[in-house]
């Protein structure tokens, strides 16, 4: 039985073709082939967040899916969110508000922010609370990661008003 | 992981095909529960068959002026939560829906999953002790076996499900559903399409929850209560369903007419009422939890989901 196959998807903006074995999860193939080792594994067993990415911009534990089902999907990871080699305003709030100690929870954290913030303008701490409810962190406390994507989306709402 | 085939189906009757000629084959849908049992070599897969796009099975719609609501098997739970629809009709599946897993599990998992997955879905608790997680297949699941969290509230809306075979299209019951459960999900060679229920006037509905700890805590026990009311506000139909607590994924409870039929849910009434239920729950402890605890925390969580029923 054939255990490969050629997949084609997008990560972040760029159009990849690629043949993966059948086994290797989304994770694995970011990491290991398209060499984006932001996204971390951290449990592998969709429990820490640290795996998060966006997959047609929703954030979606990518050590529970194959590379294989993510064919013709849009993939974003933490190295997409950087806007001209700057930080992107999510990654600017997280190290204004000291949101980050090890920093390895950090791109799950930030890339479920997005996810949140596509959604939605206006949040309730509750909201946040729930959006990073699958991540783990073991040094912050979480409170300064609340803090950060409160900022973020205020800057958000400020960038929609004037985007100048 | 160890290495297994791939094979995305184009159609509902390419998926039964593949899962007919190919023994050891299993349906990859979210993969949450299927991908975390093959990476702790719960199970060996030959072929994953991919039914990830079939729109067929992706769907939540209504007939009759909103009184049949139907789901397909491969809607999301996060889509369960965002339907206006379920909102005004079926908030207990909103409520059960919000308790699975996190943002980003709800985003990849499926109603169909979450149901079938209801046999047992041990050995992710990753608790010290856990014989599960080292692989072994001989030991029977704990009390931390989680039963689906959607299964609750589909058996006290009484819904039906659709399932389909080499042999064609069946409409069961769910608890007939349940018992078609195996430890890796639903019978060989059978695709779980729908389910569907009945919105009737003056039912109301009550829930309650006790959970380990946080949104990827487990739960250890959850009730979920249906009443239907006369004109004068007495009881004339009620059904729970027990989750966790028991030796049995889920207890369905309906046989208690001789307390509530035509009286009010209220005070010695509620009492009678969760007493009774617990006669009808095969309690066990676990590892964690003695027996004495388990049956407390159930007679409370009966407690408030009668309560919210009746002042829902």
């Amino acid at each position: 039985m054939n255990m490969k196959s050629t997949i084609c998807l997008v990560v972040n903006g760029l159009e990849h073709n690629v043949e993966v074995e059948h086994s290797t999860t989304l994770l694995d193939f970011l990491r290991d082939r398209l060499s984006l080792t932001g996204t971390k594994k951290g449990c592998d067993n969709g429990d820490c967040g640290a795996c998060t990415v966006l997959l047609n911009g929703k954030p979606i534990m990518s050590c529970l899916m194959l590379a294989i089902d993510a064919a013709g999907a849009n993939i974003t990871t933490i190295e997409g969110l950087q806007m001209d080699n700057k930080l992107h305003p999510i990654q600017r709030a997280f190290v204004d508000e000291g949101a980050i100690q090890c920093g390895y929870c950090t791109p799950g954290m930030v890339m479920a922010t997005k996810g949140l913030l596509n959604e939605k303008r206006r949040l309730v701490e509750a909201e946040i609370r729930e959006a990073i409810s699958g991540h783990i962190c073991r040094c912050t406390g979480y409170e300064n990661i609340v803090k950060a994507i409160k900022t973020a989306s205020v800057q958000q709402k400020k960038q929609r008003r004037d985007p100048n | 992981m160890l290495g297994f085939a791939y094979e995305k189906a184009e159609c509902l009757l390419h998926a039964l095909k593949l899962l007919e000629s190919n023994k050891n084959s299993y349906i990859y849908a979210g993969g949450t529960d299927l991908l975390l049992k093959i990476k702790h070599k719960q199970l060996k897969p030959k072929l994953l068959i991919g039914i990830n796009g079939l729109n067929e099975l992706s769907f939540i719609s209504e007939q009759n002026e909103g009184k049949i609501i139907s789901i397909g098997s491969l809607t999301k739970i996060s889509e369960i939560l965002s339907e206006p629809l379920l909102r005004e009709k079926a908030p207990i599946l909103i409520s059960a829906a919000s308790k699975i897993g996190s943002v980003e599990l709800r985003n990849m998992g499926t109603v169909g999953g979450n149901i079938c997955n209801a046999g047992a879905n041990c050995g992710a608790c990753g608790l010290p002790g856990c014989k599960m997680m080292t692989g072994t297949t001989n030991v029977k699941p704990c009390a931390y076996a989680s039963y689906s969290d959607l299964m609750l509230p589909l058996l006290v809306l009484k819904a039906k499900a659709t399932i389909c075979s080499s042999e064609g299209d069946k409409n069961i019951d769910m608890l007939e559903l349940l018992s078609m459960l195996r430890r890796f999900g639903i019978a060989p060679g059978v695709i779980l399409k729908e389910v569907r229920f009945i919105t009737k006037e003056g039912s109301k509905y009550g829930c309650a929850y006790v959970n380990s700890n946080g949104a990827m805590g487990v739960t250890l026990t959850a009730v979920f209560v249906g009443l239907t009311l006369n004109d004068d506000g007495t009881c004339r139909d009620m059904i729970m369903a027990v989750g966790g607590s028991s030796i049995r994924e889920i207890t369905l409870i309906s046989e208690l007419d001789q307390i509530y039929k035509n009286k009010k849910i209220e005070g010695n009434v509620i009492e009678g009422l969760v007493n009774a239920a617990m006669d009808h729950v095969e309690f066990i402890d676990n590892m964690k939890y003695s027996i004495d605890y388990t049956i407390e925390r159930t007679k409370q969580a009966t407690k408030i989901a009668i309560k919210e029923a009746a002042s829902a």
